[in-house]
């Protein structure tokens, strides 16, 4: 079986039809999706404005991390539940499209960046002592942040605009 | 003149031409609105988590509304001046559109909070009562905004 008639089969399954065909489930599903950009990066944001120096600059970097990460990990969590309903939904319009294949690009641009700064500056956050400059690595990992999230939103709702 | 007529004469401007005939610019204006709503509501929702007694925990609220209140102007001001543009160029079907209706109800009221308690805030610090009270609707307020703007594609 193709990718394609994979697809087509997600899409055309009977929980798959059920949410797209919906009043009332598929519009929720798709305002808790966009909402949920508030709670997961929209909080990353505000991390990143502080790593790459551009505000926030009342808190040490390592502080935003700690206290805001159950937060944007939920919702993140909330992000990939609805996002997987919505591709059971439209698996097959969604392969069709390439501004979706350009927001999984940056998703995963997204992740490897968040991965590459959990093992590198993670670790050493705590030793930070305010009165230097960020290591330049932690300041282009936010700028990293702060475009690929971007394009993932931007890519999101261009999507959605072709689908309609 | 009433507020149909409003509505129509906007319908029918130039700007709002302009608009529907480009195939590109109605999408290009809902990325930039999306862009300036998840600043808008993220800044707002970690002050707000912090008048709740969450999130930032080892600043003062003073601090954290002083840190995030120039963002939330610059997500404010960017989601007021795309969805400014955005109903001319559809102000014949938003004049219908009970959702867009309540959204902008809910609008007002959220901004008038944001630039009455919680500019408030970034002076001194609220009473317990105040916080909690202060926190809650606004998350409730600006949500609801963000869920009676996705309505409108819906309804």
């Amino acid at each position: 079986m193709s990718l394609y008639e994979i697809c087509q089969f997600i899409q055309d399954s009977e929980i798959g039809t059920a949410i797209r065909e919906s009043q009332i489930v598929f519009p929720v599903i798709e305002s808790f999706h966009v909402l949920g950009l508030a709670v997961s990066a929209g909080a990353i944001v505000l991390l990143d404005l502080r790593l790459t120096g551009l505000g926030m600059g009342r808190v040490m970097p390592a502080q935003i991390m700690r206290r805001l990460k159950p937060w944007y990990m939920t919702g993140f969590a909330i992000m990939i539940l609805t996002g997987a309903l919505l591709f059971w939904a439209e698996a097959e319009k969604l392969y069709r499209s390439p501004t979706f294949r350009w927001k999984l690009i940056f998703l995963v641009i997204a992740g490897l960046n968040a991965a590459y700064y959990e093992v590198k500056y993670v670790p050493t956050m705590d030793t930070w002592d305010g009165k230097s400059e960020l290591p330049s690595g932690a300041k282009l990992a936010g700028w990293c942040s702060l475009i690929s999230w971007a394009a993932v939103i931007g890519f999101g709702r261009w999507t959605a605009y072709g689908l309609k | 003149m009433n507020v149909h007529h409003i509505f129509l004469w906007l319908d029918h401007s130039a700007l709002a031409a302009l608009i529907r005939d480009s195939t590109w610019a109605f999408a290009a204006l809902e990325v930039v609105h999306l862009l300036g709503l998840t600043l808008l509501l993220g800044s707002i929702a970690v002050l707000d988590l912090r008048l709740l007694g969450a999130g930032l925990k080892d600043q003062t609220v003073t601090e954290i509304a002083r840190d995030t209140s120039p963002w939330t102007m610059i997500g404010l001001g960017t989601v007021t001046v795309t969805g400014i543009i955005m109903a001319v160029a559809e102000a014949n079907r938003l004049y219908d559109s009970g959702p867009f209706f309540i959204k902008m109800v809910l609008f007002v009221l959220a901004v008038t909070l944001t630039f009455t308690f919680h500019r408030g805030v970034t002076k001194s610090e609220p009473s317990a009562g105040a916080a909690l009270g202060g926190g809650i609707v606004s998350l409730l307020l600006w949500f609801g905004v963000g869920f009676a703007g996705r309505a409108i594609a819906f309804f």
